[in-house]
């Protein structure tokens, strides 16, 4: 009993340290909110929601005029929106200073359908690079075109560029990210390759089922719902959850994985057993927070990232189809996806405090962007 | 799981089933069965298409080669059910200007010269049925579950196809549908390296390099080929089926218990493979009469597709899906009604000549040591002067005293001797036998409640909603006294008390303050649909709950604890989006 009661003092004082709090709740005299950042997220129908972090209220919307957003992803300089809609064929570049559509466009023509997987604008807002598949209606018939990986003209709104598969063999499904200087592309999916940007050629690749002889297979994951978010992350680094599975016990763990984008370098550790938790990063980069999700457990997790290791798991009363936010002081999470509200919690006691309530449903990723106390340069990492 | 997405997939079914009677109310010309032998054609040959209807509704497109085989069409055998999906498809998304009737005799002219044989019908009957069912596919665990991600698997072992054919299946699926090759749909995922692929290789296992959509047509290829032994001996079997006489109707509706009585089958002249009926049936535990009269046609030769109304008024508000059995003396099928097919009869046809016909009673369980229990026989050309020793109900079972006799209902008093054997029991009855008619048991051991896995859509706001009928029965342990074993006997439905308790999926599960109500004789009705701001997170009011019966079996001690019994029932969101709509593809 005793080894339990220091135990549990242990890990309380664990959680103050990292949190920069006390579990007595030093904190608790002033009003606890996510910060004075702006949160965005997209919804039905054709918008998406601007809500002020500190209000906790809606306090704009960008009108999409292409469609129900769907993946939206935030350029480098936080400035655009550059979202893919439902029906993955419209592109729809929105500046969210004026709340206006820069430009728009699609792909397909006539008979000619081109869906868009997924896109990445170049830091200087040049080109995109996507990754699209044609399907041709022909008289009695359909015909799928292969995946392909192209870059896409923004300024005279061509494909300049169609970039060949590494063997030849096409990938269906990848995020793309460029490295803070754009001089790499990265492709993320089930292995990592790496093109460099003037001629793309492809310069790296990191077999994922063999990063260290005797590992076994590495899973690393990439966004999930919300896609690619490095918003928090250090210029130049994406840290993200993986899992590995050991090749002679068969067991998963997970860990976490960062990735150096101009060094070309993947560092990893295991921190414990698999559990099928979503990572996100804290703001001071020294947390991260996990959400594990199956019906029936619901938990928070909190990650040291210096010390490598679990600070504390906690069930909460969740709900079906969750996704995670830190806001952009760390002290709040947020849950959100599936409905029409996102709901806060205290990032240290993982207590559910409030809800914020949309007017429609949600069907993008979720945006945290901190107030900017200086312009963001274009060539800053995220 | 499979049944949330079997419900989900049989969305498109009710629009294409609603439609198909329609096809019997108009002129058509004949059917254009398949000529001899042309099922026997190699692999891929393709069967031609001989009605000038078709081709000339088809073949701007679909243009037919010298062996008068159009692309695409004659490359697949489906159901009419499919046929009409087809049709609709090419009407809504290719622009197709064809009139409905010209519509609905391509369906007709297609179902009979490029349809599934009875054999390969059978056992998907339950999709046409529209049969909320838990049905799995033990072909391929794979195929059935990415396909039913979106519709019933049924609708897929409806179709046979060539290998080029299916191909091009599953290219109007990707061309149509955003996210099929994602997440959403499951045909594709990642690319080379991905987790499942290592895996696969590191066992040695080459079919998991395989995307699942590759995978799943490597199995509907040769699992579902165009040519089969079955259809070659249909196609040349096929004939216009000679139904019109009387017919004996018996049939069972959950909830409502027996049904008797007797239907006329009437060719309709100006139409081929087309019928009227004339019906009239009567509830046994209510006494309730119901006539009825319906318009059908025949597809393939052996399924009956119809619309029936009850009043001169009504425009046909239940649906009548049958399969007519090869010796033409037995129908059997589904009448169903309701906003989501949720109301249906089992419904067995059985011809009657000029003698008696016993089709059942309207209770099937008889007690041991119990006299003068009363028995009703139902049936038609009964003897009206049947003395008790005409009927034979087995081993220690008497008739005691016929209380009364008409054609179609002898009322009889029974004792069942104390030794009686327990067991299912036949009923004789003036050379005519009802097998397993009924059974004799000793005692009630439990209750079973029906359907084990209900499913309900909220609904009544601006979406209709989907109620769920429940039954409980009785179960006796059969004479090995073990239950749960081959032997147990069911003793039919009983009268239960109802309630509602949370299935906990989840801690503080609360599910059940939310989902709706049942109500004393078992139906459920769920609440509205839509966000409820009383709710935690403004969620719908879905949710998972407990059916429990329970019932104090008759005789028993008062203080004796009744039997209980459960079901799992998902109260789930209305279907919103109809996921066969031409709209989605648009």
């Amino acid at each position: 009993m005793t080894r339990r009661i220091v135990g549990t003092l242990f890990m309380l004082m664990a959680v103050a340290v990292v949190t920069g709090t006390t579990a007595l709740g030093q904190r608790s005299a002033t009003p606890l909110n996510g910060g004075n950042g702006t949160l965005y997220i997209g919804g039905y129908p054709n918008l998406i929601w601007i809500i002020d972090e500190a209000t906790e209220k809606v306090v704009g919307t960008l009108q999409t005029t292409s469609g129900i957003p769907r993946r939206l992803t935030l350029s480098r300089d936080l400035k655009r929106f550059y979202n893919i809609d439902a029906t993955n064929e419209f592109v729809e570049i929105l500046d969210i200073a004026s709340k206006k559509t820069l430009d728009s466009f699609k792909l397909t023509e006539g008979n000619r359908r081109v869906r868009i997987a997924t896109l990445e604008p170049d830091p200087e807002h040049r080109y995109l690079m996507m990754i699209t598949r044609v399907s041709t209606k022909l008289r009695d018939r359909v015909e799928i075109g292969p995946s392909e990986l192209q870059q896409y003209d923004l300024a005279t709104h061509r494909i300049t560029r169609t970039v060949p598969w590494p063997d030849g063999e096409e990938r269906d499904q990848a995020n793309l990210l460029f490295s803070p200087d754009g001089k790499l592309l990265y492709v993320l999916g089930d292995e990592i390759v790496i093109f460099e940007t003037q001629g793309f050629t492809q310069v790296d690749k990191w077999n994922l089922s063999n990063v260290e002889e005797g590992l076994g297979q590495v899973s690393v994951s990439f966004g999930g719902f919300g896609g690619l978010d490095t918003v928090n992350d250090e210029p130049g680094f994406l840290t993200t959850a993986m899992t590995v599975e050991d090749p002679v016990q068969h067991r998963r763990m997970m860990g976490v994985a960062r990735i150096n984008l101009v060094k070309k370098e993947f560092d990893f550790y295991t921190i414990g057993p698999a559990g099928g938790v979503n990572f996100v990063l804290a703001p001071d980069r020294k947390r991260g927070y996990g959400l594990e999700s199956a019906i029936g457990r619901y938990q928070f997790w909190t990650f040291d990232l210096e010390q490598r290791r679990i600070v504390s798991r906690a069930e909460f009363e969740g709900r079906p189809r969750m996704s995670l936010k830190t806001s952009s002081n760390g002290r709040l999470l947020y849950i959100y996806n599936a409905g029409n509200t996102i709901d806060l919690y205290d990032a240290a006691t993982y207590k559910y405090l409030r809800t914020i309530t949309l007017d429609g449903d949600v069907t993008t990723g979720f945006y945290v962007v901190p107030r900017q106390t200086a312009p963001v340069k274009a060539t800053a990492g995220r | 799981m499979r049944l949330r997405t079997l419900g989900r997939g049989l969305v498109g079914i009710a629009l294409l089933i609603g439609a198909l009677p329609l096809v019997a109310a108009q002129s058509q010309t004949p059917a254009a069965p398949a000529p001899p032998g042309t099922a026997t054609a190699a692999v891929d040959e393709g069967i031609p298409v001989t009605d000038p209807d078709v081709v000339k509704a088809c073949g701007g497109c679909h243009v037919p080669d010298d062996k008068r085989r159009m692309t695409r069409i004659s490359y697949r055998r489906a159901t009419p059910e499919n046929w009409e999906l087809t049709v609709r498809r090419m009407m809504s998304l290719n622009n197709v200007q064809i009139s409905p009737e010209v519509a609905r005799r391509v369906i007709k002219s297609l179902s009979d010269s490029h349809g599934l044989a009875p054999e390969e019908a059978r056992p998907i009957m339950f999709d046409a049925e529209r049969r909320l069912i838990d049905f799995t596919y033990s072909g391929d665990k794979e195929t059935h579950e990415l396909c039913s991600r979106c519709h019933s698997i049924g609708r897929v072992l409806s179709e046979r196809r060539t290998k080029d054919e299916w191909n091009g299946l599953i290219a109007m699926h990707r061309y149509y549908y955003p996210g099929i090759d994602g997440a959403s749909g499951g045909f594709r995922r990642g690319g080379p390296g991905s987790q499942a692929n290592a895996a696969g290789r590191g066992r040695g296992d080459s079919t998991d390099n395989q995307q699942p959509i590759d995978k799943a047509l490597t199995h509907l290829i040769g699992a579902l080929p165009l040519p089969s032994s079955e259809w070659t001996s249909w196609s040349a079997a096929m004939r216009t089926p000679r139904l019109a006489g009387r017919w004996a109707l018996s049939g069972y509706q959950i909830g409502k218990g027996p049904v008797y009585g007797t239907v006329t089958i009437a060719d309709r002249p100006d139409l081929p493979d087309s019928f009227t009926t004339d019906g009239r049936f009567t509830y046994t535990k209510t006494g309730q009469t119901v006539t009825r009269r319906s318009r059908a046609i025949v597809y393939t030769g052996f399924q009956w597709r119809g619309r029936s109304a009850d009043a001169p008024d009504d425009p046909g508000t239940w649906r009548e899906v049958a399969f007519i059995e090869r010796n033409l003396q037995e129908i059997k099928g589904r009448w169903f009604t309701g906003p989501h097919d949720e109301t249906g009869i089992d419904v067995t046809l059985r011809r009657v000549s000029n003698d008696p016909l016993v089709t059942g009673t309207d209770v099937i369980a008889l007690r041991t040591s119990a006299p003068a229990q009363r028995l009703r026989i139902y049936g038609v050309n009964l003897p009206e002067r049947a003395a008790p020793t005409d009927i034979d109900l087995g081993q220690g079972v008497k008739v005691s005293r016929v209380v009364s006799a008409a054609p179609e209902m002898l009322t009889v008093e029974v004792d069942v001797a104390a030794d009686a054997r327990v067991g299912v029991r036949d009923i004789s009855l003036g050379g005519s036998t009802r097998p397993a008619a009924l059974v004799v048991y000793s005692t009630m051991d439990g209750i079973k409640v029906v359907p084990q896995a209900g499913m309900a859509r909220l609904g009544g706001v601006t979406m209709p909603a989907r109620t769920e009928q429940f039954e409980a029965r009785g179960f006796s342990s059969g004479p090995d006294g073990k239950p749960g074993t081959p032997d147990d006997l069911d003793l039919g439905p009983v009268d239960a008390q109802w309630s509602l308790e949370e299935y906990t999926a989840t801690f503080k599960d609360d599910d059940v303050k939310y989902v709706g109500e049942l109500g004393p004789g078992g139906l459920f009705t769920p609440n509205v649909e839509g966000p409820n701001p009383n709710r935690p997170g403004n969620r719908n009011n879905v949710g998972d709950v407990w059916v429990v019966a329970s019932y104090p079996p008759a005789g028993a001690n008062v203080a004796a604890k009744p039997l209980r019994a459960r079901a799992h029932l998902l109260v789930t969101v209305p279907i919103y989006l109809d996921w066969n709509s031409r709209e989605v593809g648009r």
